[in-house]
């Protein structure tokens, strides 16, 4: 369906993307693109539909057919009744203002007649599940209903060929599985040709067929999942716990998984003592509570986006902030932090209200990294961006970039900001509001975009940031780093904390926020794969 | 079967060229009550509530800033109702006596306006601008699909202001010209290529399918002769034309040195570049999703608009229409009919007539 012929792209800087690539995608299958960040995923699904080269810098050469037809030749418009492209962030490509007219967008261009233009966004909207919300406004619906949407909008031009970029990177678990379950229905009921690229491969990886594995070193391999992968940094928990106790074939599912497990079990007499697990809460750290938020709560108009949350934090201990998309988490975040909106409540950091101290003092008290960090910077370089942070912290000169090199090594000083890859820009964000050091971070979903090396980097950074004793929130969908992260999970929905306790306890017992580990072995606590190594070590 | 939008937009826009050719205080006053009395009835509440507060909330401002300029700044002779102390602020004198005639004055004027800003709230509370844009021509997608997506897309561009000063704060700092405008532009040309590029790959500016064989002939479409690039010029510079010959037209309308005819002439001319620019468009070829009918009660809504103002211009006296500074001056039986016309939508549009039980549905 999809032939790679000896393709090559090389970037106007110099740097080689893809390095001579020749491969081909099935049709009626599900393909997963997978590699760090930066390896040229995006890339390669964009040449799929032809917007690289046709609306990216860059020399390519080679050639990419997709049924035959040329997207060098044949202009990405042109495509869209033969590929489906939808793109990192939805929102950003609609077109209209309501459900149903975004669906017709594309027919309508394309001058098809107002009756089977009407059958057409019907049976669509049955098929990626709208029907109920046809006439919403795009703005009111949550990220999973607007990616759901952007699908949908595609499908109508009935493409032979979908290419999805990183769908359920922003979503909650939910939100996640139910975007995936549409796919897999496009890919069984419909015979849909789909390539979808993705970080969190644990969500993924048991719906792929194949997969398409890029190093990074611009080369692209293709095969079956678990050879591919095993080994590697993009390896998914379940490969990782495959690798080191030499399970074989690697399982790729939960289900599969459990069989393994099950013999893990028998072998080392199930129930381990794991009362003190690796990483666990401090019990000393209660003590210390470094802000407490008493009632807190947020309106926008009829919205109630928080509503009288009380919480501590304690010095030293990090919390994982999860929820549905739309929960209030950042709204929470922003109110504790005291520039962001609050309605009735109050926050105390060391004796003082951060939203009454002005925002100078208040950086000192909580620093917040917000969800798009490139809302930060305004200079041109990594260099002048660290400059101005020193300026803006009163701190001595050098204090942002020494702090940066300490989390991330190797960024050249002269790069723009929004050239630096994900994981690189979301350290130089930690870096540039934490020149001052605070008494409390929060982050707002920090890991949209993280391959599993900068997660694992970013990790390390939180954890030697909270044992300086700062309090650190993370606000995150990611059940994995919270797993690896958090000492307490808080759980909200509504606006409410609806649970709050242990991270081990609060994971193991959710079924929609359990990890891959904790699912395998479920019910006994182990919820990490260190859990797992460090028990079968012993 | 709501009414068709564009219905909506020529009343709305008859009610205020109607307002601009009175100063009968009676009559504004009828045409503010029929435009609330419009939207209290026929709008979706939700857009009621959203939209046109806002357009409430300007016009009482308006009257508001009229009645107390004219109580700063007085000027003219007539009866006095107040007498304040005067402050002299080098050549201009504020407050001293404010006579009745200046605040009948302010109080006209400012009504003009809030009728003026009103009816066009109304319009736009009633069929969405967006959704009438759908429904020009499809000769013109070209041009209204952009203005479609310009118009949807500026909202983001104040959402985009207000996280990034946000932002700003977190770093300790008052949020500066700079530290604002270079993440606003970078973050605002990064999602317009982000747009530009959904759409190009959604099919927009597509080649259209082939249409039905019986609908176009070969002769059809061999019919263009002229080059293609001198065709591609002719609908701007023809649209462009028409927009510039109506301005022409409206100042020849108000300057009395124009001669009489010259408004007419002009506005045939407009139509004429108009008709020019919609013909030589038919290389484009695009359908509306679910475009609305024009039904009888469009035409009805639209009628009380225009036969409202027709009335006002040709069949009532400048003796009525505009009558001096007086609170409750003489009305003819032909004004108060107009006046009360403009209200007809309540009786032939109201959503008993037009009930939209999925929308509220949806909506709860």
């Amino acid at each position: 369906m999809i032939v790679f012929d000896d393709v090559s792209l090389v970037h106007d800087d110099g740097r080689v993307v893809l390095d001579h690539v020749s491969t081909t995608i099935e049709q009626g299958q599900l393909t997963l693109v997978a590699g760090g960040t930066g390896s040229g995923k995006s890339t390669l699904l964009a040449m799929v539909d032809g917007l690289v080269p046709h609306f990216s810098p860059g020399v390519m050469t080679g050639e990419v057919t997709v049924d035959g037809r040329s997207t060098r030749l044949v202009r990405p418009r042109d495509l869209a009744d033969l590929v489906g492209y939808v793109a990192q962030n939805p929102a950003h490509g609609f077109v209209t203002s309501e459900v149903e007219s975004e669906l017709a967008f594309s027919m309508e261009q394309r001058g098809v007649s107002p009756a089977a233009m009407r059958r057409r966004v019907e049976e669509t909207l049955d098929l990626v599940g709208l029907a109920d919300l046809r006439d919403r406004p795009l703005r009111s619906l949550s990220l999973g209903q607007q990616q759901r949407v952007a699908i949908g909008a595609v499908l109508t031009a009935a493409p032979q060929v979908l290419v999805l970029d990183e769908p359920t990177s922003a979503l909650d678990p939910v939100g996640a599985e139910e975007v995936l379950a549409i796919v897999r229905r496009l890919v069984e009921d419909l015979g849909l040709t789909v390539v979808l690229a993705e970080h969190r491969l644990e969500r993924v990886l048991h719906a792929a067929d194949g997969v398409l594995y890029l190093p990074g070193d611009g080369s692209v391999r293709s095969g079956g999942a678990a050879e591919l992968l095993r080994g590697t940094s993009s390896a998914p928990p379940l490969l990782r716990l495959a690798d080191a106790l030499g399970w074989d074939p690697a399982p790729l599912t939960v289900r599969a998984a459990r069989h393994f497990a099950r013999l893990v079990a028998r072998d080392d007499g199930a129930a381990r003592d794991l009362a003190a697990p690796l990483g666990g809460p401090r019990e000393d750290a209660y003590d210390d509570p470094r802000l407490v938020a008493r009632s807190v709560s947020v309106r926008y108009g009829d919205l109630e986006a928080v509503r009288s949350v009380s919480t501590e934090l304690s010095s030293g201990e990090v919390v994982a902030l999860m929820g549905r998309n739309g929960s209030g988490k950042s709204s929470l975040l922003w109110a504790l932090q005291g520039s962001g909106r609050r309605d009735g409540g109050h926050v105390q950091v060391d004796g003082s209200d951060p939203a009454a101290v002005g925002p100078r003092r208040a950086r000192d008290l909580v620093a917040l990294v917000p969800q798009d960090v490139t809302d930060l910077f305004f200079c041109e370089t990594v260099d002048d961006e660290c400059r101005a942070a020193d300026h803006d912290a009163a701190a001595s000169d050098g204090t942002t970039r020494a702090l940066l090199a300490s989390m991330v090594g190797g960024i050249d000083g002269g790069t723009h900001p929004r050239d630096l890859s994900e994981g690189q820009r979301l350290a130089l964000a930690l870096a540039v509001v934490l020149a001052v050091p605070a008494r409390v971070l929060l982050l707002d979903e920090p890991t949209r975009g993280l391959d599993y090396a900068a997660k694992a980097t970013l990790v390390d950074t939180l954890r030697t940031i909270a044992r300086g004793g700062t309090a650190v929130v993370v606000a995150t969908h990611d059940v994995e780093l919270a797993a690896d992260l958090a000492d307490r999970v808080v759980l909200m929905a509504q606006g409410e904390i609806v649970a709050d306790g242990p991270a081990r306890e609060m994971l193991t017992a959710s079924t929609g926020f359990a990890p891959q580990v904790a699912k395998v072995f479920a019910p006994s606590p182990w919820f990490r794969v260190s859990d797992v190594l460090g028990s079968t070590a012993l | 079967m709501p009414v068709h939008p564009a219905a909506w937009w020529v009343w709305g826009l008859g009610v205020a060229a109607a307002a601009t050719t009175t100063t009968h205080l009676v009559v504004l006053v009828i045409f503010v009550a029929a435009v609330l009395a419009v939207v209290a009835s026929c709008a979706d509440p939700t857009r009621r509530g959203s939209v046109f507060r806002t357009y409430l909330w300007v016009a009482g401002w308006t009257v508001a800033v009229r009645l107390v300029f004219r109580v700063v700044l007085p000027a003219g002779a007539g009866t006095g109702v107040l007498t304040l102390p005067e402050v002299s602020v080098g050549p201009v004198v504020l407050f001293g006596t404010v006579t009745r005639e200046a605040l009948i004055g302010g109080l006209t004027g400012g009504l003009q306006l809030a009728v003026v800003i009103l009816a066009v709230g109304a319009a736009h509370t009633l069929a969405d601008a967006l959704g009438l844009l759908r429904h020009a021509p499809s000769a013109l997608a070209g041009i209204t699909t952009a203005l479609v997506v310009a118009v949807s897309v500026l909202p983001t561009l104040g959402r985009s202001v207000l996280d990034v000063r946000q932002a700003a704060r977190l770093r300790g700092k008052c949020p500066g010209l700079r530290r604002t405008v270079v993440p606003v532009l970078e973050g605002t040309m990064d999602r317009s290529s982000a747009l530009a590029a959904a759409m190009e790959s959604r099919g927009y500016g597509a080649v259209p399918v082939p249409p039905p064989a019986s609908s176009s002939t070969a002769s059809e479409l061999q019919r263009p002769s002229v080059r293609p690039s001198v065709r591609r010029l002719v609908q701007p510079v023809s649209l462009l034309g028409a927009v510039g010959v109506v301005a022409l037209a409206t100042y020849a309308l108000f300057d009395a040195s124009w001669p009489g005819w010259a408004a007419p002439a002009l506005a045939c001319l407009a139509v004429l570049l108009c008709v020019v620019a919609l013909r030589t468009g038919t290389t484009v070829r695009r359908t509306v999703y679910r475009a609305e009918r024009w039904t009888v009660r469009a035409a009805l809504v639209a009628a009380s608009g225009v036969v409202a103002l027709g009335l006002l211009v040709v069949a009532v006296g400048p003796r009525v229409a505009h009558p001096g500074p007086v609170l409750l001056p003489a009305l003819s039986a032909v004004g108060l009919a107009a006046a009360l016309l403009t209200a007809l939508p309540v009786v032939v549009a109201s959503p008993a007539a037009a009930v939209r039980p999925r929308r509220e549905e949806a909506l709860a």
